[in-house]
């Protein structure tokens, strides 16, 4: 225990210098075809000094890169292929737009459908009042000074096991606590798995009080699927000064090692490096 | 002209064999069915979380599979004899807590989350009455486990890795340890642990590169590396990489970076040198969800079957011969109508369409991936595996 004490205490004198993204950094192919178009689709609509990171590509010879978007609900990801034109994907207002070239190098726009990962939750229950997207998201980060985002799933037992000593520790650090809930599960089993929660060391009457806290938040924010949060649970999202972080903290931490990563983030986003 | 004769019975016996090497489907379907089955109030079928799948491909290891069964279920895929008619799923109770993992590699054990051991023939007999035979490794949670190279019924060696930090209050990803015990069967086939083995916390050499606190560890089948994805790394984005064990047990060596931010990854058997994720990737709706990435190539490629609107719902894994196991939800089509099931789907990586793709439009590179996998290849390792599971001394 005093070596993992030890280890987050070098951890923390350790200056972070993060190297965050980088500009067009898709492949220049020679046969790549309509690059002038595409580059003047980049800089009409000011994308071209947009940061970006590898994105996993959906065939062998694709290569995808999502930008690093400034901006709640708006993220361009750009697709490359040798010997076609690229194709870029717009997400604004909670729907995707994607833009490609004709053999003219026109450009062409078409609504994209949404990744199926989501279509099977987002269509069902469109008007759920417990839905939270990218409007809820902006509000929490423009009206609160700093906060954490906990984005967890009664699917991963530990992401539920972990919501009262996540919150307690937000709290500590002066951190708004936003609990938010895997969309794909159903009512029954949120509600299950938080009354199994607070169960352990409450009535039962109050556990659900407790529990009906924390089923709200149903997460159908398209800016936290794009900024991958949606691959393993929990993750927590950190902001302040108006903007989140692009680095989350994936799977259950111990307070000392949470800690000091939530400090180095709200660092980076004081001194504008995220 | 009696050498010559021989000569060409070789070569045509040799032909004749290549010839005949049948090639597993493509995509073989396991739907759930029966009365453990239960559905969550959104009407889906439950499937569980946290699978990991044994060498042959014959058992899954899964959580939460239904209201009416234990907290941790063994899946037995179980392939139809009767032309036309469904596969089916077949669980079995055991006395297991969630995140309970294989020892990968050999599966001769399956370990409960308090460092339990159980042969896999106990829980097959005995179910949630299973006793377990020795207690030993890493008590942390997430933890995972692999045989290592080499071992024999009479003397193995296993390795395990996780964070065995704090208390059930306070536990979590931060240095990542690791521990290798060694255990033996005796001439009844009962196991016992020989060597405790000692923790040793890990990566201390790559700290001003990677960082202190890794996420999402996964060892590979043979216990020779392991994959995580640094929380904060101070030389690039947070991505999913390789690392080798060092011989101290202490040291880390930084292999391969994916340059991806992924789930968590599993390893295939060292020589066929690929790794699996289970991911939301670039938009525009091509695969199902099961990612696989080459290491020589550096390639990463879809899975699909396109006929079946297949969609993964959890992270896959690899049997030993290089199939992919994933549980999934499918439609089953006939006359333009088409009805969901759920369960698990077993697919030839070799056989998608990513892959012959490559093969067709990469020229000398895609000559290192074979057709397909073959039946004899699966009858090989099926009967490998059986081996292991009679525990033999």
């Amino acid at each position: 225990m005093k070596l993992i004490v030890l280890f987050f205490s070098q951890f923390l004198l350790i200056s972070i210098k993060p190297l965050f993204g980088s500009t067009k950094p898709w492949p220049q192919f020679e046969n790549l075809k309509c690059k002038s178009e595409f580059n003047k689709v980049l800089i009409e609509n000011k994308w071209s000094e947009e940061k970006f990171t590898n994105q996993i590509p959906s065939s062998f010879n694709q290569s995808a890169f999502r930008n690093m978007s400034q901006k709640i609900g708006d993220w361009i990801e750009v697709q490359v292929k040798a010997d076609l034109s690229p194709e870029i994907v717009h997400l604004k207002d909670q729907k995707f737009k994607r833009f490609s070239f004709n053999s003219q190098c026109e450009v062409l726009s078409k609504d994209e459908s949404l990744p199926w990962h989501l279509e099977r939750v987002y269509n069902k229950k469109n008007n759920d009042m417990n839905n939270w997207d990218d409007e809820d998201l902006k509000k929490v980060v423009s009206q609160t000074a700093k906060g954490l985002i906990y984005y967890w799933s009664p699917k991963f037992a530990y992401s539920v096991v972990d919501i009262p000593r996540v919150e307690k520790l937000a709290k500590r650090l002066g951190l708004s606590f936003i609990p938010v809930v895997d969309p794909r599960a159903s009512e029954q089993e949120i509600s299950g798995a938080l009354e199994v929660l607070f169960n352990k060391e409450k009535k039962l009457s109050q556990s659900r009080a407790l529990a009906s806290k924390y089923i709200v938040n149903r997460n159908v924010s398209l800016d936290l699927y794009m900024r991958n949060g949606f691959n393993h649970f929990p993750v927590s999202f950190v902001f302040s000064e108006g903007r989140i972080h692009s680095r989350f903290i994936t799977g259950v931490m111990t307070d000392a090692g949470e800690k000091a990563l939530i400090q180095n983030y709200l660092s980076d986003l004081k001194v504008g490096k995220k | 002209m009696k050498r010559l004769n021989l000569f060409l019975i070789l070569i045509s016996s040799f032909m004749i064999e290549n010839l005949w090497a049948e090639c597993v489907p493509a995509h073989e379907y396991f739907p759930f069915n029966g009365s453990w089955v239960s559905r969550n109030d959104n009407g889906e079928v439950v499937l569980g979380m946290y699978a990991r799948m044994s060498p042959d491909g014959k058992y899954v290891l899964r959580s939460f599979s239904g209201k009416g069964l234990t907290q941790v279920t063994l899946m037995e895929l179980v392939k139809s004899s009767i032309p036309n008619e469904e596969n089916s799923v077949k669980p079995y109770e055991t006395p297991l807590k969630n995140e309970a993992f294989p020892v990968q590699g050999s599966w001769r054990y399956i370990v409960d989350t308090n460092g339990e051991h159980y042969r896999i023939i106990d829980i097959i007999k005995n179910q949630k009455k299973a006793k377990p035979q020795f207690k030993g490794g890493i008590t942390g949670f997430y933890t995972v486990a692999a045989e290592l190279i080499g071992g024999r019924a009479s003397s193995h060696q296993i390795r395990s890795l996780s964070w065995p930090s704090g208390t059930a209050e306070n536990q979590g990803v931060g240095v990542l340890s690791n521990r290798v015990i060694e255990a033996s069967l005796n001439k009844d086939g009962m196991a016992s642990k020989t060597k405790n083995g000692t923790i040793e916390f890990m990566c201390k050499n790559l700290r001003s590169s990677d960082g202190d606190a890794m996420s999402l560890p996964m060892i590979s089948m043979d216990g020779s590396e392991f994959a995580s994805m640094p929380q904060n790394p101070r030389d690039g984005e947070a991505s999913m990489r390789i690392y080798k064990f060092s011989s101290d047990q202490k040291s880390c060596e930084k292999i391969l970076d994916l340059e991806l931010a992924v789930s968590k990854i599993i390893f295939s058997a060292p020589e066929l040198n690929m790794v699996l994720f289970y991911a939301s990737g670039a938009i525009g709706n091509r695969g199902n969800g099961v990612y696989f990435y080459d290491r020589e190539v550096k390639k990463t490629f879809t899975l699909d079957d396109p006929n079946r609107n297949v969609h993964a719902d959890s992270f896959p894994g690899f049997t030993k011969d290089g199939r992919i196991v994933y549980g999934a939800y499918w439609q089953d089509c006939l006359n333009g109508k088409c009805v969901e099931k759920a369960g698990y789907v077993v697919s030839d990586p070799y056989q998608s369409q990513d892959i012959k793709d490559y093969m067709s439009q990469i020229g000398e590179s895609g000559k290192k991936f074979k057709n397909c996998i073959t039946t004899d290849e699966v009858k090989k390792v099926s009967e490998e595996q059986a081996k292991v599971w009679t525990y033999a001394p």
